[in-house]
């Protein structure tokens, strides 16, 4: 966590922001039970501005929804927050089946008698965790009704047939939402007014090059730049429907790097981790070009990691 | 018809010169290929950042000054090494690895050389050879072709410097051809200038516009260069529709014979005409008809070996027969010309080739679309049964089921809860309606084949299924129901053809018309209506005619897209999910957007249909929520 702080502040955040977080972390400690709920980001979120969004939300008490395309980082920075406020992190991938129960917690019985099983927001909620809300438009709208008490000013979950709990005032919920360039819908209104909603922008190039070079350390200059303009040229293709998002993948950008660094040649690496993600032989051609117009086929470790 | 048509290795060279340019609007005058129609990849690139650093439109605009010349074609070589040049230099620095691309490109050069024909060397230019040799063999560090001092300086004046900007490039290359061939692009564009007015100047503008160069790397002019403001495709306009409406009896008579008797009655149809054919579609009239030879013809599916063999035979041999002789259509009841019993005989002559093809196709691609039909229901199957409402099962968690409660006392069963189970109600049906007008004609199998590989996987995902095809003619918009409910096999759908216009507003209105009488039997059945279009209607008989207009206006561009979107909007209104798969050129990709929303994809082959239907029926069975 202090490693993140540090980054926020190596960031330029904003330190009324920064004080903030270490004001929230003093006021509202994690319950032991959970204390291994709280994540240990693998990879840290570059974008100062959308940080300084996200935390200011936070602060004054709000719910966030993190819209964007693929590959916009709003799982890592959901994670990022968690960490930093040091909250335990409940992650709930929503699908078309998704439903109350699902979400709140259902009837079972114990052996003596019927009781309640909190499903994750109920537990969220009741301890003061980050509820992540992955992909919320995934689901019917009308399932996520019971959610609109628990995110606006009422600040509660109504149970059928047991109590109303309370919120906790350190429990946030935060949304994702793959907006993207075809075949996702809007959410709906009433969902939407509950959230602050930031729009996640695409990594930009300088902050690509940060987060491979941090990644890793020994990558040259130059390539670290050729490979932070490929993805902005495959994700450039994405946006005008050329490709579909499958290839448009950052994770799969590293995990190249990675291959290469163990002494696969960059395009063979390259292929197995952005051209095989499309299924369609004409789509891979498509992707393919865009590769071999910023990096050679042939280069090994030594290109691009030096000795 | 003007129409820019964009096949597989177009757009792949396309997608390279995107990339490069960093813009995806950017619509580019000219694609590089080579002679056996691959892409030249590295000339794409060249291609990308000519728009990327250069005025585009300035080097267009130089290159078609000296088009007239007779040696425009060797100028043109002369152009593109010396822009190949500057821009090089301009981008190598933030792309390294165009050094590899080039000197690939390099070596392809020296590869491709050696396999030519002795006639093929003869039809080049040598000049231009020579110079080509000189660049690329110093890029890939040969040994340079003997020169003569004046090609050697040619060679030198080639090498621009990666400074120019496009003025200073224009002005470099005009020097360049004045001071080498003695040619003045400026003197040479007036004097064509002064011979050429008028609608003589117009129409060569045209023709220079439309001709394509094959040159030696082949750098290929694209499209009409006059554009299409409207974005849509031009059939050419026959002004036709009074001619063809003069006798509204023999046209009706014609779409009788042509498509079969209507499955309304008189009275019906002639309501729901009152209805549906109005504001743009006034003028319009409706035919609804069933297939006859979907019955008729031998009912067995293509995907057995044997019965296709027979199947396959039996059509072709129909086909070799005369129409007229075997068609036992009464047209003396329907008091039709010889010209237009002439007419019918040959349409249903076509109609039965087309159908050997489709079924042609079919066999060819079967092992593709078995497996697609394979992968498309199982997938289905997955997403359909998400969807469905799912009935309720005893289970140890859930709701409390009040009324079992007493077997937790008294047997001791914790199963007294309720939650989702397996089983599911399946209450969706799905209508396929496929564009069956004559854009459609290049794809006409493809289509046939796209419908049947959509069908089968419907009807083995559980979901009954019937497919139409919709058509303008003579001043009706005619549905053929080529596959329907009840039909347990696919097989109508290879009766497909492509002919006429496609009015699609009044067509989906129709279609909306066949679906909710559907509905008013079954009121629990969830309707999906799936289009294959174009997404450019077109049709010979005018939009209405507005108030202080003399004349109306033609069916196409954007008014008829807006009459779709409409259309579309009042079918999801009243409950029928709709989407589309486009199938058509990218000038028409807004025109999908406009109509359906997000409720579309796009594929350019069979393979592509599978994965994207899957996704499309995500996003439609999800909400469907008009706009």
């Amino acid at each position: 966590m202090t490693d993140i702080l540090e980054f926020l502040k190596n960031e330029g955040l904003n330190q009324e922001l920064i004080d903030g977080i270490k004001d929230f972390r003093a006021k509202y400690a994690s319950h032991n039970e959970y204390i291994s709920r709280i994540p240990e980001p693998e990879y840290l979120y570059y974008g100062k501005d959308t940080w300084e969004e996200a935390v200011a939300a936070i602060l004054a008490g709000r719910n966030i929804l993190l819209a964007g395309p693929k590959a916009t980082g709003k799982n890592v920075l959901a994670d990022n927050l968690a960490a930093v406020f040091g909250r335990p992190e409940w992650n709930v991938s929503f699908h078309i089946n998704t439903d109350a129960a699902y979400l709140i917690g259902t009837d079972t019985y114990d052996g003596q008698k019927v009781v309640f099983r909190p499903g994750p927001i109920y537990l969220a909620a009741s301890n003061g965790g980050f509820a992540v809300l992955d992909e919320i438009n995934m689901a019917k709208n009308e399932a996520l009704a019971v959610l609109h008490s628990a995110l606006d000013f009422r600040h509660i979950i109504d149970v059928p047939g047991y109590d109303k709990i309370n919120i906790a005032p350190d429990c946030r919920f935060i949304a994702t939402m793959n907006y993207g360039y075809a075949g996702t819908r809007d959410l709906n209104e009433a969902l939407s007014s509950r959230f602050v909603i930031l729009s996640m922008k695409p990594i930009d190039e300088a902050d690509l090059i940060r987060l491979i070079k941090r990644s890793y350390p020994d990558i040259k200059d130059s390539f670290a730049a050729q490979f932070a303009k490929l993805f902005a040229e495959i994700a450039l293709k994405a946006e005008n429907a050329e490709i579909s998002e499958h290839a448009l993948d950052l994770r799969g950008l590293l995990d190249a790097l990675s291959l290469i660094r163990m002494g696969l040649k960059a395009g063979q690496a390259l292929e197995l981790c952005i051209v095989n993600k499309t299924f369609d032989e004409y789509e891979r051609g498509l992707i393919k070009d865009c590769i071999n117009s910023r990096i050679p086929a042939e280069l090994d470790r030594l290109a691009v990691f030096g000795a | 018809m003007i129409k820019k048509h964009y096949s597989s290795n177009s757009r792949k060279a396309l997608n390279i010169i995107w990339n490069a340019a960093e813009d995806y609007n950017f619509d580019p005058p000219f694609l590089a290929f080579y002679s056996n129609g691959r892409p030249d990849f590295y000339f794409n690139v060249i291609i990308g950042l000519t728009k990327k650093w250069l005025d585009i439109d300035k080097i267009t605009a130089f290159i078609d000054s000296y088009s007239y010349a007779s040696a425009s074609d060797e100028y043109d070589e002369y152009v593109w090494l010396a822009l190949e040049s500057c821009l090089y230099g301009k981008e190598i620095n933030s792309r390294p690895a165009l050094s590899d691309l080039r000197k690939t490109h390099a070596e392809e050069f020296f590869r491709i050389q050696q396999t030519l024909s002795k006639q093929q060397m003869e039809l080049m230019s040598m000049p231009v050879y020579t110079q080509q040799q000189a660049r690329w063999s110093a890029v890939t560090g040969r040994k340079m072709p003997i020169m003569s001092p004046k090609e050697h300086k040619i060679y030198e004046a080639l090498v621009f410097p990666s400074e120019l900007d496009t003025d200073a490039l224009i002005q470099r290359l005009s020097e360049f051809l004045k001071e080498y061939f003695r040619f003045d692009p400026e003197a040479s564009d007036k004097e064509a200038g002064r011979h050429r007015t008028g609608l003589f100047k117009k129409l060569w503008g045209r023709h220079k516009y439309a001709q394509m160069k094959n040159t030696g790397h082949l750098i290929v002019r694209t499209g009409t260069g006059d554009g299409d403001p409207a974005n849509a495709v031009l059939l050419k306009q026959e002004n036709g529709f009074k001619k063809n409406s003069g006798d509204d009896a023999e046209a009706r008579a014609y779409i009788e014979a042509c498509f079969g008797k209507s499955i309304y009655t008189e009275a019906e149809l002639s309501n729901i005409e009152s209805v549906l054919c109005c504001e743009d579609d006034i003028d319009c009239k409706l035919w609804f008809a069933e297939n006859k030879s979907s019955h008729k013809h031998t009912p067995t599916s293509p995907d057995v070996p044997a019965q296709t063999e027979n199947r396959t035979e039996s059509a072709k041999s129909e086909g070799n027969k005369r129409p007229d002789k075997t068609d036992s259509y009464d047209y003396s009841s329907l008091q039709l010309s010889k010209q237009a019993q002439r007419e019918i005989s040959n349409a249903k002559s076509s109609v039965i080739e087309q159908r050997t093809k489709n079924i042609d196709y079919f066999r060819k691609h079967s092992m593709q679309i078995n497996e697609s039909i394979r992968k498309l229901s199982s997938e289905l199957e997955t997403v359909i049964s998400s969807y469905l409402k799912h009935l309720p099962e005893p289970s140890e968690r859930g709701i409390l089921d009040t009324r079992k409660i007493y077997r937790l006392a008294v047997l001791g069963d914790k199963k007294v809860f309720l939650r989702e189970g397996d089983e599911a109600e399946n209450n969706l049906s799905l209508t396929i309606l496929l564009d069956a007008s004559q854009s459609r004609m290049n794809s006409q199998e493809l289509i046939a084949s796209e419908a049947y590989t959509l069908s089968e996987s419907f009807v083995k995902a559980g979901i009954s299924v019937q497919i139409l095809s919709f058509r303008s003619i003579k001043g009706y918009t005619v549905l053929s129901r080529l596959k329907s409910f009840e039909d347990k096999r696919s097989d109508g759908v290879f009766d497909y053809f492509a002919a006429g216009w496609n009015r699609d507003a009044l067509a989906l209105k129709a279609c909306g018309h066949m679906i909710s009488d559907m509905q008013k039997k079954d009121h629990d059945r969830q309707h999906i209506l799936l289009v294959l279009t174009d997404a450019s209607p077109n049709d010979s008989v005018p939009l209405a005619i507005n108030p202080g207009e003399k004349r109306p206006g033609n069916y196409e561009g954007l008014i008829p897209v807006e009459n779709a979107r409409e259309a579309v909007n009042e079918l999801r209104k009243s409950g029928i999910k709709t989407a589309a798969v486009f199938h058509g050129s990218t000038a028409h990709l807004e025109n999908a957007y406009r109509i359906y929303g997000k409720e579309y994809i796009r594929i350019r082959s069979l393979v592509q249909l599978a994965g994207g239907i899957i996704d499309l029926m995500q996003t439609v069975l999800r909400e469907n929520v008009p706009e």
